[in-house]
């Protein structure tokens, strides 16, 4: 088969296979705004990443300064070795008050928070 | 300004901010075209109307990521959903399923002398299309029925242009002798 003739088989071909869509199909799509949700769109405008970016960089900045401004793990927790035993001597007296030796040194930490007790009652 | 003067592209940005209108547009432009080729390609009217009814619901869902600066264009874009929908449509068929052949002569231009024989040699057409390699008939349909250029029908395929070449060299030239061979059995039938 020549060219020709090939061109001449298709140009009929084509023409006798394009249908003209049916109502029922244009109903259907343009129907379909109503029934379908866009996806949220990617925004290119810069007041929409301007609104988008502040309320978060506020808060991050925000969440930096409380975090330098309260200090690191290492300052505030208590190491393991770091902690002191407290050595109490206890007297339990008859009418069960508990006095704590005066002279006893109570530690809770190496940092010298002393807290000395006189007697509870 | 007239509505032709506004662009498919620019009409994709006014579907992405929910725009009906501008979606009834874009229908009213590509529906019937791309249509015809599902049909094609596909060889089945209610097939070729689902895939539009799929492709259509991809505009309208993913116009507001539609990026312009992309410089895409959405002819190219809606072919290539268009396209690999069908595809999809095709996998899905068992193998041996055969697709009834639609046979819908709208053109009135035909006389009804040969309406048979146009008939006929359409059926031929389609067969042999069907009995081409999926890439070099969707070549064929791209740049003969949708007469798109040759660099836009490879964008459609994302092939480079000489690849794309190639298949529309080989498609023809299979398709000639597909057709061939049905001309000389019909005429040894006939004989």
């Amino acid at each position: 088969m020549n060219e020709v003739k090939l061109n001449e088989y298709l140009k009929e071909y084509g023409k006798s296979h394009s249908p003209e869509p049916s109502r029922v199909l244009i109903d259907n799509i343009m129907n379909i705004p109503r029934e379908v949700e866009q996806l949220s769109g990617f925004s290119w405008k810069i007041s929409d990443w301007f609104l988008f970016l502040v309320p978060r960089l506020s808060g991050l900045t925000a969440a930096c300064v409380m975090g330098i401004y309260m200090g690191g793990a290492g300052s505030s927790a208590l190491a393991e070795d770091e902690f002191a035993v407290i050595d109490q001597d206890i007297i339990i007296t008859a009418d069960a008050g508990i006095i704590i030796d005066e002279n006893a040194d109570t530690l809770l930490d190496v940092e010298e928070f002393i807290f000395v007790e006189d007697a509870v009652q | 300004m007239g509505t032709d003067a506004i662009t498919d592209e620019d009409l994709m940005l006014r579907i992405g901010e929910g725009d009906q209108t501008a979606y009834g547009m874009l229908v009213d432009r590509h529906l019937s075209l791309n249509l015809g080729y599902a049909n094609k390609l596909l060889g089945n009217a209610a097939e070729a109307e689902e895939v539009m009814q799929e492709a259509f619901i991809r505009v309208w869902k993913h116009a507001s990521r539609w990026d312009p600066a992309r410089k895409t264009k959405f002819t190219t874009w809606f072919y290539r959903v268009v396209t690999n929908l069908c595809y999809d449509v095709g996998r899905k068929r068992k193998p041996q399923e055969r697709v009834e052949i639609l046979e819908t002569i709208s053109s009135d231009e035909i006389s009804a002398d040969n309406v048979i024989a146009v008939d006929q040699r359409s059926r031929q057409v389609k067969k042999a299309l069907e009995d081409l390699p999926k890439r070099q008939s969707t070549a064929i349909m791209l740049c003969y029925f949708q007469e798109l250029s040759n660099r836009e029908a490879a964008e459609v395929m994302d092939v480079s242009v000489n690849a794309l070449e190639s298949y529309l060299v080989r498609g023809r030239r299979k398709l000639a002798v597909i057709l061939s061979e049905d001309k000389a059995s019909l005429l040894k039938e006939i004989g």
